[in-house]
């Protein structure tokens, strides 16, 4: 079980890191094309399940949805987190309680179970696949 | 418990853990009943070198997170193309101390 402090401060390195991937690539959106970060992309030539994502998140901030839903669905399931975990950890951090933590640690348990995780990874192959299909 | 099958049990189980916990764990496994021995030696430990392999095999995907039982970072990798690249490439140094602690902890829920 991960410690309460190391999850606010793993999630709050990884809220300042994504905010500022997002900034950056809102400022150089048009001159970044083939330009990627992303370890499987680079080193074996197909999208990982997640490539696209940042594109998908930019589209969806300037409004096109369904351009957005094209270029990856996960980018919606990021959008929100980022929206609403620097919130939620503010808010715990000003309470002194640990709503986050305890909401973790059961959607965690929820996630391991066996018929939930099955069909978390059918979907996450479709995605994975409409990816390489797609030519991300 | 006996001090041979204890060093047994260390000598045989001593990569799970970290080197600077193993004189704690014999003293601990000298001080428990008898009774809890069956449920020390039955406990399944991961490996640490097979956590690394799939680190540096699947480590974009978090599937080395998933196996030692952190599902939540695992997915925190999957989605973001293992931390940028960067999260992924810095597991390959911590997956191993990571799954040893998994490790300490199993050990600690049976003692």
């Amino acid at each position: 079980m991960i410690s309460k402090t190391r999850l606010y401060t793993l999630v709050s390195i990884c809220l300042l890191a994504g905010y500022t991937w997002v900034i950056f690539n809102l400022v150089n959106s048009n001159h970044n094309e083939g330009f990627s970060v992303c370890l499987i992309k680079n080193t074996l030539g197909i999208p990982c399940p997640s490539c696209g994502s940042t594109r998908a998140v930019i589209e969806f901030l300037k409004g096109n949805f369904t351009v957005s839903i094209y270029y990856n669905p996960l980018g919606i399931i990021i959008l929100t987190l980022m929206v609403v975990l620097p919130f939620w950890i503010i808010a715990d951090f000003i309470k002194k309680s640990s709503t986050f933590y305890v909401s973790y640690i059961s959607i965690e348990n929820f996630i391991r179970r066996k018929k939930v995780s099955v069909i978390l990874i059918l979907l996450l192959i479709i995605n994975w696949s409409w990816n390489i299909y797609k030519h991300l | 418990m006996e001090s041979q099958r204890v060093d047994m049990f260390i000598m045989a189980n001593s990569k799970y853990f970290e080197s600077h916990q193993i004189p704690a764990i014999r003293q601990r496994l000298l001080n428990i009943d008898e009774s809890k021995w069956i449920m020390v030696q039955s406990l399944g430990y991961k490996d640490p070198t097979t956590s690394l392999i799939v680190s540096i095999l699947a480590g974009g995907l978090g599937i080395d997170r998933f196996i030692i039982g952190d599902t939540g970072l695992g997915i925190g990798k999957l989605l973001t193309c293992g931390g940028f690249g960067i999260w992924s490439i810095i597991d390959w140094f911590m997956i191993q101390s990571a799954t040893r602690e998994k490790n300490m902890i199993l050990l600690n829920t049976a003692l």
